[in-house]
């Protein structure tokens, strides 16, 4: 171990301003299989040295596959990798660093209940054995990375207590510390308001500009339009095609994401065109929640005098940045979790503060977290559909169900829905991201009677599952029925709301008729600067 | 007895009993903080009192006893390595498994080298010369407080501590059990930090049963006795931090000091042995809420799953 003041000098980054050179990286014929699935399947891309490179492509596409080999995370089963034209192979995230070559997963690699600091020297070469880390000299390290970057970070902050936003500079931080020159970013867009967005453009604009790689993959073609120097598109682990900045075109975009047979109109789309346009919304209420707050168990408000109301045939927006309350909203409104002050009204039944609604009088919920609330991963397709909607089935007997009948009343749901595949016997866990947001789709909408709770019901999903959720919500709508919509994403909340609403520091803001939206001023309301 | 010297006795009772559990406790917290629940702790002190007696009665020395008890140990964590890290097994069973194995191998060993179905010959507990010199070395607490293996137990739990705490190897393992994904991302192989916390949890127990064999100059047939249990109860309660769980440790010898003493004093003696095990649950209800464990715990890593 030695002196413990002299060696620290060589840890830390190539603080900004000089220029950096990022490596020419190129993937040759990359091939990968999964379990029988073709994820990669001889793919050729190209990442010029200080470009910003979007990947686009459906879930499933294997956009993140391949990111995941350069990263060295999975092996190849077939091609090779070029490095500054040197045939490399890369077999761990270590090897990869080494390179220069970093990566920021969709989900961040972040410990919660630790500080930025841990987080940021974690696997830092000459802290990966039994030396004592310096953190009094590795915290000014950081401070002035953080300062040359515009990054608002305590490196003495627990990684809990940061938003979104901050925990994404966390992750930006720990790359450039750790020196690398090409950046893959996986959706980094995806959890973000608008001005974050903005101030990350900036910071991925920064990096190239600084001479480092960027890569990210997306599903918001208005990003890659604005932000990219070349998009790749992907689809089903083949490329389709690559565009460089100036000949982007959207519509070319679109379909070559979506194959030659733009399947634009999905199953439930079309029925929601033959319905006859219902009446607009009445004046039935169904949802009132009068100066409504919730506070933690360790006693942090969470809510703070939330009012409004929701009409019959009508969809409530509440964007905002996430962490702010809304998916407290959201659980509370879908009565899974008490309040602790205020009334909240769900049709004519009026509940006050620490009473629990009956599992048979809840509506319908689609959690924000798909994954680890609304599905479960073991289960069979037809299981899971059948989740809290066991009463009253309409196969059921006075002795119980047969498998088979089951299986023949999920079919023609999942076909509905474009699950893809439409088993009724495969498990949960085998479905890609939008296909168990197509499943729990099918789910709620058929339980739910007249109110339905949307959480980031299109996070992280791709172009047809978008769709083909936005016309389940806007069906359910025109039947009659009221959407409380939460979501990150502006022009989802834009394109399904009646009225719109902010929610900042659990504070939910007068909702607005969609007509009457100002953009910047809905902006800057999510990071709380009121005009 | 006079009173302060009645108090330094069961200080000194409280402290031995307190030993073994605090070494298994402090394994448990390497084990699970690098995400692999450890209850095969049990099994591992039964071990490690076996190899103590074992490496003393053939060599004669205590000494070599305690490296057998450590290599014991080890030995047997590294079943359990292998099954829950290289082979993912599910942790609970595997520690069970282990648990009976360790019953089953101790008791065959005492039949097949002691020719007995309940206990090994009578072995020596170490018994350094420098105890006769040393300042009230031979009172009951100096006995204790100057013994090898104590000081080498205050100095592993220093040690756990700081490598946990303090080096960037510790942080890794701590990421394994909390977040296995940033550990690998990181460029760190999650199956060898988890194999170092699960080895490292041997080496510690095997040692605690070596103090349990010296304790009795013997070998009997289970005589960790629910130990291992009662040191991942004190790991729990002590917030999966080495100091924490060393103090639960403290608590519970305590406890059994005070039932030892209150024997004979008109309470059925049955009532009173459960009173460790009564306190156990009691501190379990009252503290359990208030300790996260690590958040990987438990879960199997793969570091190839899907896309």
């Amino acid at each position: 171990m030695g002196n413990p003041r002299a060696p620290t000098t060589e840890l830390g980054p190539e603080v900004s301003g000089a220029s950096v050179r990022a490596p020419d990286v190129r993937l040759e014929n990359i091939t990968r299989r999964f379990a029988g699935t073709l994820a990669n399947d001889g793919i050729d891309l190209h990442l010029r040295p200080a470009t910003i490179h979007a990947l686009v492509g459906e879930n499933g596409a294997g956009k993140s596959t391949l990111m995941r080999i350069l990263y060295g995370l999975v092996r190849p089963d077939r091609g090779r990798i070029r490095v500054d034209h040197r045939p490399t192979i890369l077999s761990s995230p270590a090897q990869a660093l080494g390179l220069g070559i970093g990566m920021i997963h969709q989900h961040f690699m972040l410990v919660p209940v630790m500080t930025v600091l841990e987080n940021i020297v974690l696997g830092t070469e000459g802290l990966r054995g039994l030396r004592a880390i310096p953190k009094a000299h590795l915290a000014e390290t950081l401070s002035d990375l953080f300062e040359s970057y515009g990054f608002d970070l305590d490196p003495h902050a627990r990684i809990d207590a940061l938003g979104v936003g901050g925990r994404q500079r966390v992750e930006i931080a720990r790359l450039l510390f750790r020196g690398a020159r090409l950046l893959i970013c996986d959706e980094p867009t995806a959890v973000l308001a608008p001005p974050e967005v903005a101030s990350l453009f900036r910071i991925l604009r920064r990096l190239r500009e600084e001479g480092r790689t960027v890569v990210f993959i997306t599903h918001k073609l208005p990003e890659v339009i604005e932000l990219a120097d070349f998009v790749t598109v992907l689809r089903r682990g083949r490329v389709v095609g690559e565009m460089k900045a100036g000949e982007i075109s959207r519509d070319k975009l679109v379909q070559w994401i979506m194959g030659e047979d733009p399947r634009a109109a999905t199953s439930v789309a079309e029925d929601a065109r033959s319905e006859p346009e219902v009446r607009p919304h009445g004046e039935e209420v169904v949802l009132a929640v009068e100066h409504l707050g919730l506070r933690d168990p360790q006693g942090r408000a969470r809510l703070g005098d939330v009012t409004f109301r929701l009409r019959a045939g009508e969809i409530l927006g509440v964007a905002g940045v996430a962490g702010n309350g809304q998916r407290e909203l959201a659980e509370v409104v879908a009565g899974r979790c008490p309040f602790t002050a205020g009334t909240l009204s769900l049709g004519a039944a009026r509940y006050a503060p620490g009473q629990t609604v009956p599992a048979q009088e809840r509506p319908a919920l689609i959690p924000e977290d798909r994954t680890s609330e609304g599905l479960i991963g073991d289960f069979r397709l037809w299981e899971n559909l059948l989740l809290g909607r066991q009463h009253g089935a309409p196969f059921m007997r006075p002795l119980g169900y047969t498998h088979a009948a089951a299986r023949n009343w999920a079919r023609p749901q999942l076909e509905r829905f474009r699950v893809e595949p439409p088993d009724p016997q495969l498990s949960a866990d085998a479905l890609s991201g939008g296909n168990q947001q197509k499943l729990l789709c099918a789910r709620e909408s058929a339980r739910a009677r007249g109110l339905l709770v949307a959480c980031q019901p299109t996070r992280g999903i791709d172009i047809a599952s978008t769709r083909l959720v936005h016309a389940t919500l806007k069906r359910f709508r025109d039947l009659r029925g009221s959407v409380l919509l939460v979501s990150a994403d502006l022009d989802e909340i834009l394109e399904l709301s009646d009225r719109v609403a902010v929610i900042y520091r659990g504070r939910l803001g007068t909702p607005v008729p969609r007509g009457q939206v100002d953009l910047e001023e809905l902006g800057r309301a999510m990071v709380g600067v009121s005009g | 007895m006079s009173g302060p010297v009645l108090l330094l006795a069961m200080l000194a009772q409280t402290l031995r009993i307190s030993v073994p559990y605090a070494l298994a406790a402090c394994g448990g917290v390497c084990s699970e903080r690098s995400g692999v629940v450890n209850i095969a702790l049990e099994g591992i002190l039964l071990n490690g009192a076996f190899f103590a007696v074992v490496g003393t009665h053939y060599s004669g020395s205590p000494y070599v006893g305690l490296l057998c008890a450590g290599a014991g140990g080890v030995a047997t964590a590294a079943l359990h390595a292998l099954v829950t890290i290289t082979a993912r097994a599910d942790q609970i069973v595997s520690g069970l498994a282990i648990n009976i194995l360790a019953f089953g191998l101790t008791r065959g060993g005492l039949r097949v080298l002691f020719k007995s179905a309940s206990n090994s010959p009578r072995i020596p507990a170490p018994d350094p010369a420098y105890l006769d010199v040393l300042p009230g070395g031979r009172t009951p607490l100096g006995e204790v407080l100057y013994d090898p293996l104590f000081l080498l137990t205050i100095l592993l739990l220093i040690a756990t501590l700081w490598f946990l705490f303090r080096t960037g190897l510790g942080l890794a393992l701590r990421t394994a059990g909390e977040h296995p994904e940033a550990a690998h991302s990181a460029g760190f192989s999650v199956p060898r930090l988890r194999w170092l916390g699960v080895l490292a949890s041997g080496l510690l127990a095997g040692l605690g049963g070596a103090w349990l064999a010296f304790e009795q100059h013997s070998f009997t047939d289970q005589m960790s006795g629910g130990r291992g249990y009662i040191a991942l109860a004190a790991m729990i309660v002590g917030k999966w931090h080495p100091l924490g769980a060393a103090a639960a440790c403290l608590l519970f010898g305590a406890a059994e000091t005070a039932q030892i003493r209150l024997q004979g004093s008109g309470v059925p003696t049955q009532f009173m042995q459960m009173l460790p095990f009564v306190l156990t649950i009691l501190v379990l209800v009252v503290w359990v809420g208030r300790s996260v464990a690590p958040a990987a715990v438990g879960k199997p890593y793969d570091p190839e799953h899907g896309e």
